[in-house]
């Protein structure tokens, strides 16, 4: 995001214009999720609040603002398509954009899903929360997006695949769907860690390794040490004012989490399911090698198989609250380490997915040794070998 | 169980929950132990070490096995000791089948495979791999020990280098983030820049150096972990290795510990490990236990159905993923389109392990077609950085040369749009005049007849003796204005002749520089944020100093590098570097960090982009990015003589005595005696032409094969061009061009002298495309000996039985590269007791990239070439019969997939309205 980009608004490309409209519009989105919040907050204690939110509909001010931002990225990727003439995604400013959409689409689609608004102001706050923390997810990531190279870059002929775009996009929305579920994951042990300090009730173990886990898992400690923050500052405020949550008042808080951050599970997961199915199908294609074992491939694996184990334990172990909490986090965290920690994992540098890396050539599905050096060999096999 | 259980509430739509084992406690059944996570890791362990245990005896087995001669009794007893060891292990999982079966239908047994699963695939990504460990019979041995350490310290370092520096704290880089002259001198170029090439060009170009100057660029010249910091010392100023590299340096022994662990356990080859196979053994009989548990009419119902055909489909597919693991033969087979078929492959691309397929594969075409661009160069404008260049497409827009308007707004005062694209141009005549007073020319020209060396050394190879001076010639233009068209020599390197055109007469120490510079080296240093190359003058045995402090010295160049193509190495062009024709040129530099060290030698060649081509990160110091240009002008090499246009225009030839000749129309160039007559056809002192450029229909056949693709004519862009001329309005005009270097119709030059627009083929990038067409061809079940076509691979003779005899005691039964053409297509043929199977049109037997060609079990797809052999490619195969059940598991699990989430929660809301009704 950067609104100084209106200067030039006549020099920016189409693409960069619907960007920076859906940029504008995700702001006023957030001022009116803002301005809901506390419009719901008031209702709190008045007698009438059940029949006011049952009047209310499900569309809300800044859910418009929302659709309308999502129809704009869409736009935008759309002129970008036509402006480098391929399916925009092959830098990661592009795979961003993606991202971002399948953000909006994702909450929009989960605010409707969830269905929460009418069941009291508690309810519809928690909706607001989440909608304002998508969007500033939104924003952080648009903001982050203007610091990275939009130049143009020719697909290389690996890419050249009608795989390409079904691939990149199922992959893309799961992962914003699954980002949703970590991040109500990440309010439920926030919530729930604040609570235990200022109210106690939760056990020493718990409070340490949500503490641990918060503080110490590297590189996605950009997220969890804000929201641990500003939930201990949302905690103090209340505190305060001497509204402070006991564990008993916000256990049925924690149940609706854990059943919402499901619904968004069980939205993400098929896709999830087709982004990587559809890896292999075009891999198949491509190398005759539907599986590389790929550090990229076995990440988005690794991402699949916590969420077997998560569908497993809660389905048929019956696991709820905490634990399943916690195995759901830890698919998001490895949702996290695919897509943006994966250039430091240790085999990344040979990896056959790092097209979106600036400077590094696209191997064309090179396996073994390098051209040359297959040249050279294959030149030097004595003639009775062959 | 959790305390969830009790809560249980507005569960969704989600498979049905199918009895659960342990909680089964039927009187009628006998009590089985309750499997918790704990004791079903402990036992899935269990059983994977000794699956692990088994797969190594069994190897050591079979290689015994094969040796069974020399085995003495030790080695008789442990193989029987073994095999009692697995019939009695075998034999126990019998008798106790129930207690097995119980095992393996238990929530928590399953839960705790797919855990371990989990930790097993994040082991293999969290241990750096084996290089090369797709390949099963790899491993790390005596021999490759130290190689294999190596890529291991180094990976492994690349990851905890950047977990225990985290977010970049305490890199080695803190300091240069500083552009030389500062971002403020900087940012004022750019503008400039941003001026005339647009505000997203220039905007990139600044976010690329901020990118790289605040060390967030990851790339592999930073990760070549060479960065080196300069430490204060007792001794004085040292510069020490920092950032991955260094980080191998501090922590070789834990990460040799490490590797050597890693190896013991296979971790560092975990996906072909036997431990990794044994968790997918006991995972597939859990899935296929629990499927077949179910009855099957109750898979057959709305509330199974979906949770049976996921389960199904995970057993196929983990079946099929054990006949891949166990039957597939993976390769790389090598051809040439100026060699015979082959039959055989180098199996996991190791040259020392050839397979055989019961069949031979020809190669009839290849090609690569490159990226069409056009390059806008404006006139008078220094900048450093290289302008950008545009890909093409029918439809592209591309603003330039923003000014101001009345208003203050800038606004582009040249657009381009792409009107078409076409594979074949044609050069027509070209018609040449004189520009009429007043009018705007292009700058002088000589149009001119020069030898056509290679039409006469086909003459001469053909006996032929030339009947008129034409015959063998050539028109060609030197064009002083004109990119690419101010300097003509001739492919027997006999001379160099360059257009001049200056306002002022030139000393001859200035048209003809002794400087024997053989190129220019353009240098990045990407770790210090180098968006712009500095470009340096070179010359043999000189040392200069390049960005990041490295030294550059070019210790040897030719100018007609050539690799053999039987051993893969340099032909020397055993001719001094002056007689050389530069058709391929090169440099070798020896590179020396700064502080001294290892000294790196890098072959730089002038038609090789080593980072688009993924050679610059195999070099020594991959952060540091050289490009080379040879000095076609200043080099050593033929007598130069120089064109020059005067201030009076008058057209006169300078050679370097510094001797004048009047050049006249008609009139062959006075040149040298060992010059071919170079004869002037017309001269013009400021000339205006048309191109004529006439583009020719693709060749797209009915199958949609497109013979156009492996077409060596050049490529032609219709152009539109408005300029805006402010009061005067703006002025449009559609020139053709083609993209054939130094024939003037590959540039544009715009009427008011301020840009010229170069079209080309970028041949230095990674293409658009490779392309293949394989013939293949089987044994003749007759044993006679066909001659085939070595352009068409269609059969055009047979050799005789006693030919045919010869060749089958020398070559065996293979195909065989004749020395002769007999069809004489210009193409030596082949010989081969073979004959050719009818597989379709052309463009079923294409390969590209991502469209493979199967016969006989075995795929075939485009994978490898070299930019140096323009003939050779390289063709992945594949045997792996296991790829149809896989996919088909894979389409079963979204089968059920759908089932369970799409259609059982329609069915079941249908059913519920109507029992409502």
């Amino acid at each position: 995001m950067n609104f100084s980009e209106w200067n030039d608004w006549a020099l920016l490309p189409a693409s960069g214009q619907w960007l920076l409209l859906g940029e504008t519009t995700i702001l006023a989105a957030v001022l009116l999720v803002l301005f809901s919040i506390v419009q719901n907050a008031r209702l709190i204690g008045r007698e009438d609040r059940m029949e006011v939110l049952k009047k209310r509909s499900a569309w809300r001010p800044y859910v418009f603002l929302i659709i309308a931002a999502a129809v704009m990225v869409f736009v935008s990727l759309w002129n970008r398509a036509l402006e480098v003439n391929h399916f925009p995604s092959q830098s990661m400013g592009e795979v961003l954009t993606v991202f971002c959409l399948s953000l909006l689409v994702s909450q929009a689609i989960l605010h409707f899903a969830l269905g929460l608004n009418s069941r009291g102001p508690g309810w519809a706050i928690l909706t607001d929360a989440l909608s304002f923390v998508v969007l500033c997810g939104t924003l952080g990531t648009l903001y982050h997006l203007s610091s990275l190279s939009t130049a143009q870059r020719d697909l290389p002929p690996a890419l050249q695949s009608y795989w390409f775009a079904p691939h990149i996009v199922a992959l893309i929305f799961s992962y914003a769907t699954l980002g949703i579920a970590g991040v109500l994951c990440v309010i439920y042990f926030v919530t729930r860690f604040w609570t235990g300090v200022f109210s106690g009730g939760r056990s020493f173990a718990s409070q340490a390794l949500i503490l641990a886990g918060f503080l110490l898992v590297p590189f996605v400690q950009v997220i969890t040490i804000p929201a641990l923050a500003l939930g201990g500052l949302v905690f103090f405020t209340a505190k305060l004012l001497g509204k402070l949550p006991t564990a008993e008042s916000l256990s049925g808080m924690e149940k609706e989490l854990d059943q919402v951050s499901f619904l968004a599970f069980a939205v993400g997961i098929p896709f999830l399911t087709a982004g990587l199915w559809m890896g292999a199908f075009w891999a198949q294609e491509a190398w005759a090698n539907y599986w590389g074992w790929d550090s990229k491939e076995n990440s988005a694996l690794i991402s699949w198989l916590i969420y077997v184990v998560y569908i497993h334990l809660r389905l048929v172990g019956g696991w709820r609250g905490e634990k399943a909490m916690a195995v759901l986090m830890t698919g998001a965290l490895s949702i996290f380490f695919t897509f943006q920690i994966f250039g430091y994992l240790p085999d990344s540098q040979k990896s056959l997915h790092r097209y979106t890396d600036p400077e590094v050539p696209a191997q064309e599905g090179v396996q073994g040794a390098t051209p040359q050096d297959e040249a050279q060999a294959q030149l030097e096999v004595p003639r009775e070998e062959q | 169980m959790s305390e969830g259980t009790k809560t249980l509430h507005r569960e969704p739509a989600a498979p049905a929950e199918p009895p659960r084992p342990d909680a089964s406690t039927s009187s009628a059944q006998p009590k089985h132990y309750r499997w918790g996570f704990l004791s079903a890791s402990l036992v899935i362990l269990g059983l994977m070490v000794l699956g692990e245990a088994v797969g190594r005896q069994s190897e050591s087995a079979r290689r015994m096995l094969a040796d069974a001669d020399s085995m003495d009794w030790r080695g008789w007893s442990s193989l029987i000791v073994g095999g009692l060891f697995l019939v009695c292990s075998l034999g126990l999982a019998v008798l106790q089948w129930r207690a097995v079966r119980h095992f393996f239908l238990s929530i928590k047994v399953g839960t705790s495979m797919v855990a371990i699963a989990t930790v097993g695939v994040m082991a293999g990504v969290l241990v750096p791999q084996i290089d090369g460990f797709e390949d099963p019979e790899m491993r790390v041995t005596s021999e490759n020990y130290e190689e294999q350490y190596k890529a291991f310290a180094y990976a492994e370092a690349y990851f905890l280098y950047h977990v225990t520096h985290l977010y970049g704290f305490g890199g080695p880089i803190e300091e240069a983030k500083q552009p030389p002259g500062g971002w403020e001198g900087l940012s004022q170029r750019l503008e400039e820049f941003g001026r005339k090439y647009g505000r997203e060009e220039q905007k990139n170009r600044e976010k690329e150096m901020h990118a790289a100057f605040a060390n967030r660029a990851k790339m592999p010249y930073i990760s070549g972990g060479k960065a080196l910091q300069e430490v204060e010392t007792e001794d004085g100023t040292e510069f020490q290795e920092v950032y991955v590299k260094g980080f191998v340096n501090e922590h070789e022994d834990f990460l040799r510990a490490f590797f050597d662990v890693s190896t013991t356990l296979n971790l560092n080859r975990a996906y072909k490990s036997y431990w990794f196979k044994s968790l997918m053994v006991l995972i597939a009989v859990a899935v296929g236990l629990n499927f077949l548990r179910m009855p099957v009419r109750k898979m057959f119902t709305i509330e199974k159905a979906g949770f049976a055909v996921v389960h199904l489909g995970i057993l196929v597919m983990l079946i099929g993923g054990g006949i891949s693991n166990h039957y597939t033969d993976r390769g790389i087979l090598h051809l040439d389109l100026r060699e015979a078929p082959k039959n055989t492959y180098w199996r996991h691309y190791d040259r020392s392990k050839l397979s055989k397929m019961p069949f031979w594969v020809g190669l009839d075409l290849f090609d690569r077609q490159d990226w069409r661009q056009i390059q806008v160069l404006y006139r008078g404008a220094d900048f450093q950085s290289r302008p950008p260049e545009y890909t093409l497409w029918p439809g592209r827009k591309i603003e330039l040369d923003y000014r101001e308007d009345e208003n203050g707004q800038l606004k582009p005062r040249v657009v381009l749009e792409v009107l078409g694209l076409y594979d074949h141009a044609r050069q027509g005549e070209m018609k040449i005049r004189e520009a009429r007073p007043g009018e705007s020319g292009e700058g002088p020209v000589a149009e001119l007849l020069v030898p056509d060396v290679a039409a006469i050394m086909q003459a001469q190879a053909e006996g032929r003796r030339p009947e008129t001076m034409e015959a063998f010639h050539r028109t060609a233009y030197l064009a002083p204005e004109h990119p690419g068209a101010a300097l003509l020599y001739g492919p027997d390197w006999t001379y160099r002749l360059k257009g001049l055109f200056t306002d002022e007469e030139s000393s001859i120490e200035e048209l003809f520089p002794q400087e024997d510079r053989i190129g220019t080296l353009s240098l990045q240093m990407k770790t210090a944020g180098d968006v712009q190359a500095h470009r340096v003058p070179i010359r043999l045995g000189q040392v200069v100093d390049a960005p990041g402090g490295f030294q550059i010295e070019a210790v040897e160049a030719t100018a007609n590098y050539q690799q053999d193509q039987k051993t893969g190495g340099e032909i020397r062009d055993a001719r001094p570097l002056a007689q050389q024709p530069p058709f391929a040129p090169g440099v070798w530099l020896n590179i020396t960090p700064p502080g001294g060290g290892e000294v790196e030698r890098r072959l730089v060649l002038e038609h090789v982009d080593a980072v688009t081509h993924g050679k610059q990160q195999d070099y020594d110091y991959p952060e540091l990015v050289v490009d080379f240009e040879w000095e076609y002008w200043q080099s050593a090499g033929p007598p130069r003589y120089v064109l020059h246009w005067g201030p009076n225009r008058e057209p006169v030839l300078i050679d370097e005595a510094g001797d004048r000749n009047a050049v006249i129309d008609g009139e062959v160039l006075p040149m040298s005696a060992d010059v071919l007559p170079i004869r002037v056809r017309d001269i013009y002192r400021d000339s205006k032409f048309e191109s004529q450029v006439q583009f020719l229909e693709s060749r797209v056949g009915e199958d949609g094969f497109d013979a156009s693709f492996y077409s060596d004519d050049a490529p032609g862009l219709e152009l539109k061009i408005s300029i805006d001329k402010g009061p005067d309005g703006v002025v449009e005009e559609v020139r053709k061009l083609a993209a054939t270097p130094g024939g003037l119709v590959n540039v544009y030059r715009a009427p008011d002298d301020t840009f010229d627009i170069l079209f080309y083929e970028n041949d230095r990038t990674m293409p658009f495309e490779w392309r293949s067409v394989l013939s293949i061809y089987e044994e003749d079940p007759s044993g006679a000996w066909t001659v085939f076509s070595g352009k068409t691979g269609r059969p055009i003779g047979a050799l005789t039985e006693q030919q045919a005899q010869t060749f089958e005691r020398s070559f065996g039964r293979d195909a065989v590269s004749l020395n002769d053409d007999r069809d004489g297509d210009g193409e030596r043929d082949w010989a081969g007791p073979l004959r050719l199977v009818d597989r379709g049109s052309e463009r079923d037997r294409e390969i590209r990239v991502n469209d493979y060609f199967t016969h006989g079990g075995f795929r075939f797809f485009q994978t490898n070439a070299i930019p140096e052999i323009p003939t050779y490619s390289g063709i992945g195969v594949v045997y792996d019969p296991g790829i149809e059940p896989v996919l088909f598991g894979m389409y079963t699990i979204i089968l059920g997939t759908v089932i369970a989430y799409i259609v059982r929660p329609i069915v079941q809301s249908r059913r519920e309205r109507r029992k409502a009704a």
